[in-house]
C-alpha cells in the first residue's frame, strides 16, 4: 500500500498548482467560518452578559419612594413620598433571618483632603450593604466598617479605588482623613468593582464604586446637614425562591405601617426595573437569533461558493482523471487523492478562518469594552466555532469529492474525450 | 518472453454503441495478432473504428463480444480495478492531444505512472530523468506543459509512456496535431524505441506516417480488409 504521506504531498502540490481555484474555495469556507463564529459569538456574549447581570440582581429586592396614583390624578407630581428609618425597621423585621437589609442614599459632595478639594459621591449605607453587594464590589485594602461603629457614630469611611489612587491622598489613603461638609471621616478601607479586579466577572455599570465614599448611614445622618431620609432600601434574600413571597410580605407590611387605605394611595415601589430587565433578556435573545441568522446566511453563501468552484472545475478534472486512469490509477487512488486534497483545503481554510475570527473578535471586543466601560465583553463562542468548522469542512469535502467521484465513475475513454 | 512471441491476440471482437434506441456497430469480428517487437500501423478513415480498436487493446474500453488475450492471458473478462493494474504495468499511451496534466512540471508528469505502481520518489525521479534523456528533453524537467511547443509536449508523453518499460506502446494519431517536420522527428523517436525492442501499435490516417511502421493493416467500416 502506498503511503498516505505521498498523497498529502500530492495534495499540497495540487493546491499550489491551482492557486486561484484553491484560493476561491478557501475564501468561501473562511468567510463562512468567520461569519458564523463572529456573529454568534457577539450574540452569545450579549446574552451571557445580560443574564449574568440579571443573575446578580436575582435575589435583590429594591424599595423606592414614588408618587401614588391618587396624587398623580391630582397632578401633584412634586409630592413624592420618602422612605423613613421606620420603613427600614419594618422591612428588616419582615426579612428577619431570611436575608440582609440596608438603606442606600447617595449625594454629590465636595471633599477636602490635606487642603485639596475634590468632587465625589457620598453613599450612606448600613454595613450590611457590603454583603448585599459582594458580587459587585470587593475589598482591596484595609477593612469594612461594622454595625458597632455605626451604632457608635464613628466617623469612618470606605472609599472606591479610583478615588483612593488620586494624588490628594499622597500615597496610601488608609488612616487619612477626608472632610465632608465640616466633619472629618477616617478612611479605613478601599473597595473596587469586582469586574475591574477579575476579568471574568460581569457587573452593571450603574454599580460603579470607583469614586464613591461609603459612610455609615447613622453617622452621616447625625453629622451631615444635607443627609436626608433613605433614597432606597435594598434587601438581599438568601433563597431566591422566596423572593416573591418576601416581596409580598414587605408590600403588606409597608401598607400597614404607612397607613395606606387604598391601592391607589401606595406611594412606594418595589423592583421597578424588573420589567425592563426581563425585556433586556428577551432583546438579547432576539439579537442572538438575528446575528445567528446573518451568520447562517453567510455560511450558506460561502458553502455554495465552494461547491460552485469545485463543480466548475470538474470539467478540467475529468480530463485529469482520464489521464491518471490511463497511466494506471485505480479508483481507490483517485478517491484517496481527492479526499486528501479536499481535507487539506478545508483544514487550511479552517485554520485561516479561526485565526481571522480571533482577530476580528479581539478588535470588536476592544471597542465594545471601551464603549461599555467593561460591562460587555465579547469572547469566542466554542459552540459556534465548532458548528462553523463542521459545516464548512463537510461542505468542502462533499463538494470536492462528490463531483470528482462522479467523474471517476465515467469510462476512462469518455473522460479523455472530455477535452 | 522473447521477440516474435504473440503478445496481443484479438478473436472476433465486436463492438457497438447504443444511442437512444439505435445501435451503431463499430467493430465487426475483428481478429488480430501482434507479436513482441512489432511496429504495427492501423490505418483508416475517421469513423472506421480504429480509435475504438486501440482503446480496447489498451483496456480503456470493453468489447461487446470476442476474446482478448494479452501475453497468453484472457483479459477480456477483467473488472475495472484489474484492468487498471494490467494497464499500469503493461500498456502505455501516446495520445493525439498529448493529454498532459496542466500545471504539473514535466519531470513529475513523466514520473506519475511509477507513483501508481508504488515506486519510491527517488527512483521515480531518476527514471523520469532517464526517460526524458531518451526524448532529448533532459533540460526541460521544470517546465510546465503550457511552456512547451506541440512537438515537445508529444515528446513528454512519449517519455511518460516508456518510463514503465511497457510491453506495448499504443499511439493514437501521435503526429496528428503536429507539422510534418515535427511529425518526422516524433516518428524517429518511435523508430529508435522499436529498434530497442518496444512493441508499438499506432493508428493514423496519414499514409506517409503509416509507412514508418513494419506492418500496416487497414480498417474499413469496422472490419480489417487486408493484413
Amino acid at each position: 500500500m502506498r503511503k498516505l504521506w505521498e498523497y498529502i504531498i500530492f495534495g499540497t502540490e495540487f493546491i499550489r498548482e491551482h492557486k486561484l481555484r484553491s484560493f476561491l474555495a478557501i475564501l468561501g469556507i473562511v468567510i463562512g467560518i468567520i461569519s458564523v463564529t463572529t456573529t454568534l459569538s457577539v450574540g452569545y456574549s450579549i446574552k451571557h452578559t445580560v443574564e449574568k447581570s440579571l443573575q446578580s440582581q436575582i435575589n435583590i429586592i429594591s424599595i423606592f419612594p414614588s408618587v401614588s396614583i391618587n396624587q398623580k390624578r391630582l397632578e401633584n407630581y412634586e409630592i413624592e413620598s420618602s422612605l423613613t428609618d421606620e420603613d427600614k425597621k419594618v422591612v428588616e423585621d419582615v426579612v428577619g433571618q431570611r436575608g440582609l437589609t440596608s438603606v442606600s442614599s447617595a449625594m454629590d459632595v465636595e471633599i477636602e483632603v490635606n487642603g485639596e478639594f475634590e468632587n465625589s459621591t457620598v453613599a450612606m449605607i448600613n454595613p450590611e450593604y457590603f454583603d448585599i453587594k459582594n458580587n459587585i464590589m470587593v475589598l482591596t485594602g484595609g477593612r469594612l466598617f461594622t454595625n458597632q461603629e455605626e451604632k457608635m457614630n464613628e466617623k469612618v469611611a470606605v472609599i472606591g479605588k479610583e478615588l483612593a489612587e488620586k494624588n490628594i491622598f499622597d500615597g496610601n489613603p488608609i488612616g487619612k482623613e477626608i472632610m465632608i461638609e465640616d466633619t472629618y471621616f477616617t478612611v479605613v478601607g478601599i473597595v473596587n468593582n469586582v469586574s475591574d479586579e477579575n476579568e471574568d466577572a460581569i457587573s452593571l455599570s450603574t454599580s460603579d464604586v470607583g469614586n464613591t465614599i461609603f459612610v455609615p448611614y447613622m453617622t452621616a445622618k447625625l453629622n451631615l446637614s444635607s443627609a436626608e431620609d433613605p433614597q432606597s432600601i435594598i434587601v438581599r434574600v438568601d433563597n431566591k425562591d422566596e423572593k416573591e413571597k418576601i416581596e409580598n410580605e414587605i408590600t403588606f407590611a409597608l401598607i400597614r405601617s404607612r397607613d395606606i387605605m387604598a391601592m391607589d394611595d401606595i406611594d412606594f415601589m418595589i423592583n421597578p426595573n424588573e420589567f425592563f430587565e426581563n425585556m433586556d433578556k428577551k432583546v438579547a435573545t432576539y439579537i442572538t437569533l438575528f446575528l445567528g441568522l446573518i451568520g447562517a446566511i453567510s455560511l450558506i453563501v460561502g458553502v455554495i461558493g465552494v461547491m460552485n468552484i469545485m463543480l466548475v472545475s470538474v470539467t478540467e478534472r475529468k480530463m485529469e482523471i482520464g489521464i491518471r486512469k490511463a497511466l494506471g490509477a485505480t479508483r481507490k487512488d483517485l478517491l484517496a487523492q481527492f479526499l486528501v486534497e479536499s481535507i487539506l483545503l478545508t483544514l487550511l481554510s479552517g485554520i485561516i478562518g479561526i485565526v481571522i475570527s480571533f482577530c476580528i473578535l479581539f478588535v470588536i471586543n476592544f471597542f465594545v469594552k471601551k464603549s461599555t466601560e467593561g460591562v460587555l465583553k465579547i469572547t469566542l463562542s466554542l459552540e459556534s466555532l465548532i458548528l462553523a468548522l463542521a459545516c464548512s469542512i463537510i461542505a468542502g469535502i462533499i463538494s470536492g469529492v462528490y463531483p470528482s467521484m462522479q467523474a471517476a465513475k465515467l469510462k476512462t475513454i469518455e473522460t479523455l474525450r472530455a477535452q | 518472453m522473447k521477440k516474435g512471441d504473440v503478445l496481443i491476440q484479438l478473436e472476433k471482437i465486436n463492438k457497438h454503441y447504443i444511442r437512444g434506441e439505435e445501435k451503431f456497430p463499430v467493430l465487426h469480428d475483428v481478429s488480430l495478432r501482434v507479436k513482441k517487437g512489432d511496429f504495427l500501423a492501423i490505418m483508416g478513415q475517421s469513423g472506421s473504428g480504429k480509435s475504438t480498436l486501440l482503446n480496447i487493446i489498451g483496456l480503456l474500453d470493453n468489447a461487446n463480444s470476442g476474446k482478448y488475450f494479452l501475453d497468453g492471458k484472457d483479459v477480456s473478462g477483467l473488472d475495472e480495478y484489474q484492468q487498471s493494474l494490467v494497464r499500469g504495468k503493461r500498456i502505455s499511451f501516446v495520445f493525439q492531444q498529448y493529454n498532459l496534466i496542466p500545471r504539473m512540471t514535466v519531470l513529475k508528469q513523466v514520473a506519475l505512472p511509477l507513483f501508481y505502481q508504488g515506486f519510491n520518489k527517488e527512483e521515480r525521479l531518476n527514471r523520469a530523468r532517464e526517460a526524458l534523456k531518451k526524448v532529448n528533453l533532459e533540460n526541460f524537467s521544470d517546465r510546465k506543459p503550457n511552456e512547451l511547443s506541440g512537438g515537445q509536449q508529444q515528446r513528454v508523453t512519449i517519455a511518460r509512456a516508456i518510463i514503465t518499460n511497457p510491453d506495448i506502446i499504443l499511439a493514437d494519431e501521435p503526429t496528428g496535431a503536429l507539422d510534418s517536420k515535427t511529425g518526422e522527428d516524433i516518428m524517429k523517436i518511435f523508430h529508435n524505441l522499436h529498434n530497442d525492442g518496444s512493441t508499438i501499435v499506432m493508428i493514423t490516417h496519414e499514409k506517409t506516417i503509416s509507412q514508418h511502421a513494419e506492418k500496416i493493416i487497414h480498417l474499413v467500416d469496422g472490419q480489417i480488409v487486408n493484413e
